[in-house]
């Protein structure tokens, strides 16, 4: 009986640590992608990267008006110049936020499914004479 | 639920929370050894074989600790589909000690052990509120923040258990 309920408990562990937990950090590390994505909406920022900076953008002048509609262009290739550059550069953290989130999170899946074998190597390593 | 309150008593996951903190700092001393065998203070292998070691306790109990919490302790009210109204409607379907959370199940086998050493044939709110204070740690932190004294209330539950029997 004491011995059944021994084996169950090794393959409740077995269960847990294999498969349970896995899919739980998988569900973490898929939570902190999203939330990586939403915080630096990246999908949107490439969406709208030539967008004008925070919408400032000048109406073009309605009759022939040779200066005032270069000014006008100017003005208005400068404002998504300048909003593209500020959207590169959230673009650019948000990738890089985005990568370390993905190599953190095989590291601590591959980590935690190594943990039995780090724990039986280093064990066998006591009686290891070098 | 019951298993997980025995599986709890067993030494190794009774302790695992405290070893692996213990093993986790000697195995941040032991690295810092390591570091000091880099300046031929230390044998390195004396040094390395320490650091591998406390390692591997580390995890051992770090794995068990969280086993013990995270699957054992909570696995049975995630398991559980049903609502403790549909059970208290229909009480002839369901077992009532499935919906005990670890920390309850802890304090009915307190009271029924208080009872059965006291030799007390029903189980009754007193020795319950015994087990409370003596086995659930939110009862004991619910009875701090009201200012009371844990270890006089104890005895007096204790005493008023033991009238009781005899009354």
């Amino acid at each position: 009986m004491e011995s059944a309920e021994r084996q169950n408990i090794f393959n409740t562990w077995f269960l847990w640590h294999f498969y349970e937990t896995p899919k739980f950090l998988f569900s973490v590390w898929k939570n902190f992608i999203r939330f990586g994505s939403n915080y630096f909406s990246i999908p949107l920022l490439l969406k709208t990267f030539f967008s004008p900076w925070r919408r400032y953008r000048w109406l073009y002048p309605k009759g022939f008006d040779i200066v005032e509609f270069f000014n006008t262009l100017v003005s208005n290739t400068f404002s998504r110049i300048l909003g593209s550059i500020c959207r590169a550069v959230l673009i650019t953290f948000g990738v890089i936020f985005q990568i370390f989130i993905f190599i953190a999170g095989i590291v601590v899946i591959i980590f935690w499914l190594f943990i039995p074998l780090i724990v039986i190597a280093g064990l066998f390593f006591v009686n290891y004479d070098f | 639920m019951f298993r997980a309150v025995k599986t709890e008593k067993f030494f190794v996951f009774r302790f695992a929370g405290i070893f692996w903190k213990i093993f986790f700092c000697l195995f941040i001393f032991s690295a810092f050894f390591l570091l000091l065998s880099l300046l031929d203070l230390f044998s390195g292998i004396f040094a390395l074989r320490m650091s591998i070691i406390f390692l591997a306790l580390f995890l051992l109990f770090w794995e068990l600790s969280l086993f013990s919490n995270l699957k054992l302790k909570s696995d049975n009210l995630r398991e559980i589909d049903a609502e403790l109204s549909d059970a208290v409607f229909a009480p002839e379907g369901y077992n009532f000690a499935d919906f005990l959370s670890f920390e309850a199940c802890k304090i009915v086998e307190g009271a029924v052990k208080f009872c059965r050493r006291r030799k007390i044939y029903e189980i009754n709110s007193t020795s319950l509120f015994y087990s409370a204070i003596r086995n659930g740690k939110e009862t004991k932190t619910i009875s701090y923040r009201l200012g009371l004294n844990v270890r006089k209330l104890q005895e007096d539950s204790q005493n008023f258990g033991k009238n009781s029997k005899a009354g």
